[in-house]
């Protein structure tokens, strides 16, 4: 195997003394910010709204003047150039790529990328993949079709780049899909958590294999944040006797993090390429401190046609205290991205996240791990009911068991009680990407 | 060699790459075989400058 002893993708930026690279993130950040405030007007706009100069910004504790960016400041686009309109930072000319993001949480967002761009893309996926043991002898095999949507074809390129051979599963179903895998002997592959968890079922339910024998060296997860939920990610790696691992990324920023093979527990910041930085969920306070939540606010420093500064990711994660295995100085966001900042909600006065129930839905065996929230007002009072799938022939008496057993368990995890409502196998919705498991009727107006 | 000769070496070495795209956009200027792989040739080149360039302390434009 080429390059067996070589940890990484590049050796001088990810084992930058953290002092020196505190230092390029300053450079660079100054940098990025002069370009979108000399050429896009919604930054120039938001800028001199704020009374803010590019050359203000001189040291850490000017960041703090800079407007935070969110994707309501998106919804300028749509004018000339059409139909980037005022977030557009080069000549339309000089636009090679389009995508969008899926626009679940609203008007979708519309993503110019120049070539350098699209180049830098898919080398933020060069370093990720790297990082995870993915070598140039490796088949990669991706079972989606791309279409508008960024995260895998960045992937694909990224593999490509590294000297992986890529092979592309679009169009086909996922039967046809496992078959061309093993027909292929392709040993890595990227998907969804809920695909990677649905590939395996589908490989032993209707082909009567077992992916563990498939040779299978490791999964990338994409998508949603099930590779940072242990038993999510046990499950997975149970299934395909692989390690999985996570990464994090989204369209209007880049890919911007990563779990490395030591798998640390959360993921490493591409600090080289971006800046992350958590602000306090409530206030726009700095978060330093590891183990404090905080909303993760991100620029992208070397992104040209529309780079984000200070982008309001509404995600949360929450610094890590340990550095990893692996050497890289890059810091870690413990347990990586754990849902969103408007997920995580007070449900009868308690903070609640709905990835805590995917944790703890994931932890019994004999659940398929499939479920769904829904959060609503009875009367005063808030009622919270989660719908999971049993699986066909469970005796009476075992049903009775797994049911108060996981009403204990979720309990004792959100000091909340559950109204729990078991389906029959295979009636809750199947996701690919994007899955859409928690509902808040309480905001979403009873719909 | 220590770690800031190996970077500044490497950055160096681009600034080379970026003189001699930009000899090869002028000899094939007005030929769009050339003009448009030379602008691909530069986006890879983006990458590596976006990597090693400030680290050496270089300027980017
Ligand atoms: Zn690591």
């Amino acid at each position: 195997m080429p390059y067996p002893e070589t940890e990484y993708w590049n050796p001088i930026t990810e084992t930058l003394d953290p002092d020196r690279l505190r230092e390029i993130q300053l450079a660079k950040f100054r940098r990025v910010l002069a370009w979108v405030y000399e050429r896009s007007p919604m930054y120039r706009r938001k800028y001199d709204e704020a009374g803010l100069r590019p050359e203000d910004v001189r040291t850490w504790d000017d960041l703090a003047k800079v407007p935070l960016v969110t994707k309501d400041d998106y919804r300028c686009q749509g004018t000339d150039p059409f139909p980037y309109g005022d977030t557009l930072c080069v000549p339309l000319e000089e636009v090679t790529e389009y995508h969008q993001t899926s626009g679940t949480t609203g008007t979708p967002v519309y993503q110019p990328d120049t070539w350098a761009d699209w180049e830098w893309f898919s080398e933020l996926w060069a370093t990720i993949l790297w990082a995870q043991g993915y070598r140039p002898t490796d088949r990669v095999f991706f079972p989606f079709g791309y279409h508008v949507f960024i995260a895998f074809w960045t992937a694909h390129y990224g593999a490509e780049r590294l000297g992986c051979e890529v092979v592309p599963g679009g169009v086909l179903g996922t039967r046809e899909r496992l078959l061309k895998m093993r027909e292929l002997k392709t040993n890595a592959f990227m998907a969804t958590p809920t695909y990677v968890l649905g590939m395996a079922e589908t490989a032993r339910k209707d082909l009567g294999a077992d992916p563990r024998e498939w040779g299978i060296r490791r999964i990338t997860c994409a998508g949603e944040p099930g590779a940072s939920v242990p038993t999510t990610k046990k499950r997975m790696q149970d299934a395909w006797g692989c390690p999985v691992y996570d990464h994090v990324g989204a369209t209007e920023v880049g890919a911007w993090g990563f779990e490395c093979r030591h798998q640390p527990g959360g993921q490493h910041v591409i600090e080289s390429m971006f800046l992350v930085e958590l602000l306090e969920l409530d206030s726009d306070r700095p978060v330093t401190r590891p183990g404090v939540p905080g909303r993760i606010v991100i620029t992208a420093f070397d992104r040209r046609a529309q780079p984000c500064v200070r982008f309001d990711t509404k995600d949360v994660s929450m610094w890590a205290a340990d550095g990893c295995e692996c050497g890289r100085t890059w810091r870690i966001l413990e347990g990586g991205v754990h849902g969103r900042v408007d997920h995580i909600t007070k449900v009868k006065g308690v903070l609640f996240s709905p990835v805590t129930v995917e944790e703890v839905v994931r932890s019994f065996e004999e659940l398929d791990g499939e479920f769904e929230i829904f959060v609503e007002k009875r009367g005063d009072l808030d009622h919270i009911t989660l719908k999971v799938e049993l699986p066909d022939g469970l005796a009476p008496p075992d049903r009775d068991g797994l049911l108060k057993e996981l009403a204990s368990r979720l309990r004792w995890k959100t000091q909340l009680n559950f109204d729990i409502q078991p389906q029959p196998y295979g009636s809750l919705p199947r996701y690919q990407v994007k899955a859409r498991r928690f509902h808040d009727l309480r905001k979403e107006g009873g719909a | 060699m220590a770690p800031d000769d190996r970077i500044r070496e490497v950055a160096e070495a681009l600034d080379r790459v970026a003189s001699a795209l930009r000899e090869l956009e002028r000899a094939g200027d007005g030929i769009p075989a050339v003009e448009r792989n030379v602008r691909r040739m530069e986006g890879t080149l983006w990458v590596l400058r976006a990597h090693f360039e400030p680290p050496a302390g270089t300027k980017t434009p």
